[in-house]
Formats: C-alpha cells, structure tokens, sequence
C-alpha cells in the first residue's frame, strides 16, 4: 500500500485547491466537498502536511457549485502554480495521497434515539457525507460486508448499559433502552443482552480481520475490546445477565482476539461506573477521575507512513481535551503494535490509537464529543454550524476519507 | 458521558460545607482572648510580615489565646511554605484539649496538606474517641475528603458515622454534597430537601451544589423539589435553580401551590431581588406583583410596573403603577407613579390618555417635573404618528431625536438629515429613518412621510400603499422602500403579495443590500407553502450569488433544512 499511496499521479486538468489551513472558512464541509467528488468519479488527491492536509480537486462546475453552497475556500491553480505547488511538497514532510472512490459508510446505531449526541452521525450529518444505520440485526445478518468503513460511538458490548442503571436505572429512556435490547437479543436468539453484544462484536472482529474499517468513539472502544478479549467469559455483572462476574475473568481474558489493547483489568464492582482500567481519566468515577487537560497529535512522515499522517491532518496540533465515558486508553494496556496518534498531555494516557488487524484496520479516538468537553446524558447536540472549523471534529472525518485511499477494497 | 469535572464539584463542596463549619470556629475564636495584645499585633503583621506574625502568635501560643494563634500559626505557615512546624504545636494543643474540635480540624487540615494519609486516618480516629457520639469528627473528614475529591471516601465515612451519632439527621447536608459530588442528581435533591427541613438557612449551599446538574438532572431536581408536601425551603431553593438554569417563567411557577403567608412572601422578596439583579424582569414582574397582591405595598407594584416595562408588558406595567398611584399619598404618587405611568402610555401609543394625565397634573409640579412629563408626551405623541399634537412639544424641548422624527412625518427629508447629525445613534424609532436617508438625495418626500405615519399609526395598508407609490421617487432607495413593503407582507402573514416584491427585489435589484433578504426571504416563503424545491433554488441563489453575505450562514442552516424537506441531501 505505501508503494500506491507514494506513487501520486498527476491529474490532467485544471485543478482547485482546498486549503486546510487557517485559510479555510468550513473544514468540516471540505470533507463532504471531496466526498462529493469522490462520489462523482472524480479523482482527488490528499495532500498530506500541505496547509494542513489540504484537498486536490478538480475544477468542475459541480464541485464550484458545492463548495460556493458550502462556504468552502477554493482556490484555482492552473499548471504553474501546481507544478510550484509539488515542488514544495517534494522539498518537506508532505505527500500527495490519490483518492480513488467515496467509501460506503456504516454508522452502528440504536433504532431510537438515546439521550445523547452521537459525534461522528452529527459530523457526517453537517458534512453532507451519506451513511446508513446498522444495528444488531443488520450486524447478524453479515451486511457488514456491504461496507468499507464502519462507525461505532457509545455502545457498551459488554452488554452492561454503560453501566447506567447505577445513576439512571429509573429514568425512562434507560428503561426503554435495556427493554429494547432484551428484545432485540431475544428476536436474535440469544439469552441475555451480554451474549447478544459479545456475538456482536465477533462480527465487527471478522469484519475487520476481512478487511473492513473500523473507527470507534467514546464507550464502543474499551467494551469491543473488552467482549472481543472476554468471548468465553463472563465479564458482565449480575444486574445485565443474571449473573455475577467470573472471579477470576482478569486471568481468563484472552488479549489475542482483541485489536489494540492487552492485559486490562476488568472493573469487578458492579456499583462503580467503570469498566477496566483502559480508560485513563475514570470519568465517571469521582475518586479517579482526572481533570481535562490537552491532547498533542504527533507528526508522522507523509513519505514512510502516510496511514497516521493522513489520521492526523490537521491545522492544530494541540486539542482541548473532551470527556467520554471511555476518554483515553493507559498506555501500559496497550499491545506493542498499536500506533498512538495522539497523547494526553502530562499523562501517561494515548487519546487516539490505530492499528492493523487481519486484512482491515481500526481507529480508536477517546471521548464524546470535541466541542463538548463535558457532555452530560440529556445535553442538547452540538450544532456544528457553530464549529465550522473545529479541529475535534476534523479527525473523525480524517477517518472517513482515508479508506478512500486504498487502492483496492480490502474487505473480502 | 459523565458525571461532572471534579474540580467544580469540589469547588461547590468545599464553599458549602465550609458555609456550615465557619461560623463554630468564628465563635470559638472570638471567645478565647482575641483581646489579647499578642495576637492584635500579630493580626495586624500578618499580610506585610508574616515571619514577625508567626514569632507574635508562638509567644501568644502559651496563654489563654491558645486557639487563636494556633489559628494565626495555620494561615502564616501555610502562606510562608512551613506547615510541618505546625505539627509539635498541634500534639501539644491536643494534649491539652483533646475534644477541642478547632484544634482537631486544624489537625486534619495540615495532614491533608502534608498528604500524610495514615496519620490523617489516625487522627480522625482518636478525635471521634475522644468526642463518642458527637458529628463533628465525621463533618470535617468527611469534608476534606470531599475537597480532594475523594467522595467515595467520604460517603462511607459518612454512613459510618450515621450509625454512630447521636442524630444521623446531622448530617444530611454532608451526604447531599456527596450525592452532589458523584452527580446523583435525584439523591442529592432529595438529602437536600431533607436538609432544609432542618436548617433552611442552608438553601444557598443547596443552589450552589445543584446548580451542576444539567439535562435529565435538572428534572430529577424539580422532581423532588416540586414533590408533595409542598414545601417553602424546597421551591425557594428551586426557583433560584431555574434563574441560574435561565429560566425566569419556570422559576416564578416553582412557587405554585405555597399558601402566601408572612414567610412566602419574605421569600418572594428575596427572590424578585435575586431576579433583578440577574436582570430577568419576567420573574421580577411576577414576583413584585404577587407581593403587591397580598400586602398593597405601592413600593412592590411600582417595582412591578418597572420590571414589566423592561421586559415590554406596558399595559400590565399601566395597571400597577395606576394602582400604586391609589395608595400613595398624592406627592409620592406624582413623584413616583405618574411618570411610570406616562412611559407605559407612550409605549402603548395611548397619547390622549397621557395627555389627560399631564394635564391633570399640571398645576401640581414644579417646571422641571412638568418638562420630564412633557417628553413623555410628546414621545407618546411620535410613536402614534400624530405630528399636529408632537410639534409644539419638539419646538419646546428642541431634541434632535424628535425634531429628525417630526421632520420625517413631515416629508421634509433635508431637515430630518440635519437633525440625525447630532441624533442619540442608539434611537431605535430613527433606525429606519436613518438607513433610508443615507441611500437617497430626495430634499423632500410627502410619500415617505404619509408612509412613516401610517407606519406608526400601525395602518398597514396605508403604509403599503404609500411606499409603492414612492418607490420610483426615492433613487436608489428604492429596494429598501420595497423591503418595507414586503417585511410588512410577509409579517402579516401575507406571502402571496409579499413574494412578488421580494422576487423583484431580487430580479431587479439584484446588486442591492435588500436582493440576499429577498432571496431568504421568498424561500422562507416557499418552506411555509411546501415547496422545498424553490426553496432549495432561492437560498442555493443566495449562497452562489452573495457567499459574504450576512445572511449567508443561516441561509445554509435553512438550506439543510430545506433539502431535508424535499428529501434531498
């Protein structure tokens, strides 16, 4: 793949650029802008450290049409300024990465709605990048091989409710939610929702060993890690399956089958609102928690690794940290292979990890939601027309356009 | 998602419990020689010499001021890094007194501060030995362990020491800062109430700890506060939540159902007080007139009548200070009813009512009242359009505001332009008047002027019917004039005539301020007809044909949901 990706190919016609940098009035809808090219066969290019990852495109009607709609920045080069153009990216860190076709998306998502914002559906939403909703019955049924890129946000595949029911057991959208998916796991066969999760999740696993791409926010990270590593264990507590935890489910995890983590420990309290100790900051967990503070991403080589480069275009380098119920992962948890995208600042805490698995790849990116660092259950959603440029968001949409730089589908 | 950042957590739980525990000390320390020379002086060198301070506080240390500098010793110590001397001084204190509870919380403050933990442990130990039975031990752990963000720690010192004291009742409002702290929404609320009961003095610590909760938080909070018996602490504590939460109708309302007595109606005091000052005249209105209701105090309506002005009720704010006015002794009242009176007329556009006011009273003011309440008239007579009645008044009083609004409804534009000049800029009756003004070079126009007095005098169709007429005379003003007319269309209600002039605002003025408004405008139109797709097309022509509009973002968020109407993407 590094070899395709280094081997950028010239396009043949006039071309408009879209700067990445504090240029750009609407980063976010820049990515729905060569979305949309993609999805006109038309061919784009990534370049990666160029004004903050800026986009190729080429200059036709349509694309001036959207990106005028949009409130995009769009600035036209003709062969000069292209050629100057790629003789400063041959001379620095940079690389054109060629985008070759507009990823089909699936969003794994509740039927009703939840109280609570889901960031990557709110970002697709305002980019205008299409999608479809998947749930378990989706997932039994193998539609996940319909798709190249596959998002998950909060659920808890464990099967426990996030834990939930300790501050919210008698609220009625809880209730709905647990009576939904005993309903759900009982259509689908299974007993209890934990082994209704854990199965799962064991598709998402082949999925992703097929080839597919995986991007996962906030709770999904830790519990698919967690119902992936504990397949022949019971990691639930007795209130989800009826019950209690096996004792000794720490030593009986098997780390193989998880993506990006080893060696966690399991939380086995049922009335604390935690799962493991992957999760650095413990949100939930007054007498752990930590405070927000920053997260840095780390700069790659464009040339040698454009798969984190391309993960991490930004025009910031620092964030403002953001709460989820899982916010960042112990870098002790971590398996050697795993590559950390970004750290906490001053913690020994990774905020956005990556890694290959099988013939696919998986993204983990801690937190709720980057422009709310601390979302409550019940918040209004954030309104992204209000955060036109936040470098948060940016980074969930850095991952849906990077399965459009594969040469080939990988999924089998 | 999550429960709440520890650090406003415990800001909330350090300032409330410490709201509990401050005046005991305070008392202690007044009665245990503050008259001493020793500590007067080293009061005095506490901020400029602490060092000096400290050596002042060692020799007062060994007499009858004991307490006192051992609690000077804590804050010089603390401010000079040397915290550990306070150690020694501390066993000794306690060898002396050991159930002294300002001499125990010292002692758990410094081994928190020195983060040693098993002494810490052991102290508290030996303090609630030394006092069986007694709270305190457990309030103040309990507190600093809430300060370090431990509440789980001190929840469970807490159920301890409910079994352990005399009266678990003591500690309620400790466990409603735990419940507070861990985000227990409901259980917080509810210990709060149960605090109150108690010691309803406690209810601002109570609004500062539940102010955090947000969302389905909030409704556990007004579950419990609203819940049978009513309760005057616990809708107190609510009402205050809901101005904090920016709510001032849910606010008054969290009162409903309390029988008005001499307590309910102290406590709507404190609460339209709170309401003004957060400038929330809404709550403030309701409140100031429920205390009117029950005491006729002219004071409370007249407070009524302001806050009801403010917040644009002017016939309500009529309504009270005339009924103030019944019960104020005649000068009071001129003095103080009749001129809220008068700016409700004006605001009402009720000219000949203040009139007939400033007339009755003419006789019984002195020059200086009388041209106050001439203004008011004749301001009264500009918002109704009546320029015959205004004149006299603006030839009198000679402000540039009213001579540039005379001269409008007279059609003289070349006045008006001179008067705007100097014209207070903030004036929102000359806004208008001022944008048309600087687009056309017209000296005169009895079109506009008829139009600006229909206009006032709220006579659409007049005003419509003058502003067409005058649209070929004003140059480029003429898309402005248009706008007019389709703003007023379209408010009320009116899209089939309001459209046709937007679209040729659009068409055929197509460079000018007014064609992005026309363009959003006749898609709002569209939306309300279900016609999403000319929607789609108007607001897509406004985006590609003005992108640096002003109105450009919210004709993208109409875009969306436009496309989403017509199914689109």
């Amino acid at each position: 793949m590094l070899t395709a990706l280094a081997a950028a190919p010239t396009l043949g016609a006039q071309h408009l650029l879209v700067p990445m940098d504090d240029a750009q009035r609407n980063h976010l809808k820049a990515y729905g802008l060569t979305y949309s090219a993609l999805q006109r066969t038309e061919k784009a290019e990534w370049l990666l450290n160029y004004r903050g990852g800026a986009f190729l495109l080429l200059d036709t009607p349509a694309t001036r049409r959207r990106a005028g709609l949009d409130g995009v920045s769009v600035t036209s080069l003709d062969d000069a300024a292209m050629a100057a153009v790629r003789t400063e990216m041959a001379g620095g860190n940079m690389d054109a990465v060629p985008l070759e076709r507009a990823p089909k998306v699936a969003i794994y998502s509740p039927p009703s709605a939840n109280p609570w914002d889901d960031a990557v559906t709110i970002a697709l939403d305002y980019a205008g990048i299409p999608y479809t909703k998947v749930w378990d019955p989706e997932v039994m049924a193998g539609d996940l091989s319909k798709y190249e890129w596959l998002h998950l946000h909060h659920e808890d595949f464990t099967g426990q409710y996030n834990k939930f029911y300790i501050s919210y057991r008698g609220s009625p959208w809880f209730i709905n939610q647990v009576n939904r998916t005993i309903a759900t796991g009982k259509q689908l066969g299974f007993n209890t929702v934990p082994a209704l999760k854990k199965a799962v999740a064991g598709k998402m696993h082949t999925y992703v060993e097929n080839g597919g791409f995986l991007f996962a926010m906030c709770g999904a990270t830790e519990t698919l890690e967690l119902a992936m590593a504990g397949l022949n264990v019971d990691i639930a507590n007795s209130f989800a399956d009826g019950t209690p935890m096996d004792p000794d489910a720490d030593q009986k995890m098997d780390w193989t089958r998880a993506f990006g983590v080893q060696n966690a420990h399991l939380e086995p309290s049922p009335l604390i609102n935690s799962m493991s100790d992957i999760d650095g900051h413990q949100v939930n967990v007054p007498g752990r928690r930590r405070a927000l503070g920053t997260f840095s991403l780390f700069a790659f080589s464009a040339k040698l690794d454009p798969v984190p480069t391309m993960l991490t275009q930004d025009h910031r380098s620092v964030l403002q940290d953001y709460y989820g119920v899982t916010t960042s992962f112990t870098k002790a948890t971590l398996k050697p292979g795993t590559r950390v995208l970004a750290y906490s600042d001053g913690m020994p805490f990774a905020k956005y990890i990556h890694g290959s698995f099988g013939k696919g790849a998986w993204t983990y990116l801690g937190g709720h939601d980057p422009e709310d660092p601390q979302h409550e259950v019940g918040a209004a959603p954030t309104d992204l027309s209000l955060h036109p440029s936040s470098p948060g968001y940016r980074l969930i949409l850095n991952n849906v356009l990077f399965p459009a730089a594969q040469k080939k589908p990988r999924k089998t | 998602m999550r429960a709440e950042t520890a650090v406003r957590v415990l800001s909330a739980s350090m300032l409330t419990l410490c709201l509990v525990t401050a005046p005991a000390r305070a008392q202690e320390s007044t009665g245990t020689g503050i008259t001493d020379s020793l500590v007067l002086r080293a009061l005095d060198l506490e901020e400029s010499k602490p060092r000096d301070a400290a050596a002042l506080y060692r020799r007062a240390f060994t007499g009858e001021a004991m307490m006192p500098a051992l609690l000077g010793l804590e804050r010089v110590y603390t401010s000079l890094g040397l915290v550990d001397s306070l150690l020694p001084l501390i066993r000794s204190a306690v060898r002396l007194d050991p159930r002294s509870g300002v001499v125990r919380s010292v002692q758990l403050r410094t081994l928190t501060a020195l983060q040693r933990d098993e002494e810490l442990g052991a102290a508290f130990r030996d303090w609630v030995r030394a006092t069986p039975g007694e709270a305190a031990p457990f309030k103040e752990y309990a507190r600093l362990l809430l300060e370090n963000g431990r509440s789980s720690a001190a929840d469970s010192v807490l159920a301890v020491a409910t079994r352990m004291v005399r009266d678990p009742r003591d500690f309620s409002a400790e466990l409603a800062q735990v419940a507070s702290a861990q985000r227990m929404w409901h259980e917080a609320a509810r210990r709060w109430r149960e605090t109150l009961t108690q010691t309803p003095q406690l209810y601002q610590a109570a609004v500062f700890s539940l102010t955090l909760a947000s969302g389905l938080g909030r409704d556990s909070v007004r579950a419990v506060m609203l819940s049978e018996p009513v309760w005057l602490p616990a809708r107190r504590a609510l009402a205050s939540l809901e101005l904090a939460w920016s709510r001032p109708r849910e606010a008054w309302l969290a009162f409903n159902g309390v029988r008005a007595e001499a307590d309910v109606i102290a406590a709507w005091r404190e609460f339209a007080d709170e309401a003004d000052a957060r400038s929330m005249p809404v709550a403030s209105r309701e409140a100031w007139a429920a205390i009117y209701r029950q005491t006729r105090d002219p004071a409370s309506a007249l407070r009524a009548a302001d806050a009801a002005l403010i917040s644009g009720e002017a016939a309500s704010a009529l309504q009270l200070a005339s009924s103030a006015q019944a019960s104020l002794t005649p000068q009071l009242g001129l003095r103080d009813a009749v001129p809220v009176r008068l700016r409700a007329m004006a605001a009402l556009g009720k000219a000949a009512e203040a009139l007939a006011l400033v007339d009755s009273v003419r006789l019984k003011v002195v020059p200086i009242q009388l041209q106050m309440l001439e203004r008011e008239l004749m301001w009264a007579w500009l918002r109704v359009g009546d320029a015959a009645r205004a004149r006299p008044f603006v030839a009198r009083l000679d402000e540039d505001e009213a001579t540039a609004l005379l001269a409008i409804y007279d059609g003289d534009l070349e006045k008006a332009r001179t008067a705007l000049r100097n014209a207070d800029a903030s004036n929102t009756l000359l806004l208008l008047p001022r944008a048309l003004l600087s687009r056309t070079t017209l000296p005169t126009s009895s079109g506009l002027g008829a139009a600006f007095i229909a206009l006032a005098r709220r006579d659409t169709a007049a005003a419509l019917t003058q502003l067409q007429s005058a649209v070929n005379d004003v140059g480029d003003a003429a898309p402005l004039v248009l706008a007019m007319s389709a703003r007023l269309l379209t408010a009320s209600a009116n899209d089939a005539r309001a459209v046709p002039i937007w679209s040729r605002i659009v068409t055929e003025f197509s460079t000018s301020p007014e064609a992005p408004e026309g363009d959003l405008e006749w898609a709002r139109a569209a939306l309300r007809a279900r016609d999403g797709s000319t929607a789609i097309a108007r607001l897509e022509h406004l985006l590609l044909t003005y992108p640096t509009s002003a109105l450009a973002p919210q004709a993208r968020r109409e875009l969306d949901a436009a496309r989403r109407m017509a199914g689109t993407s």
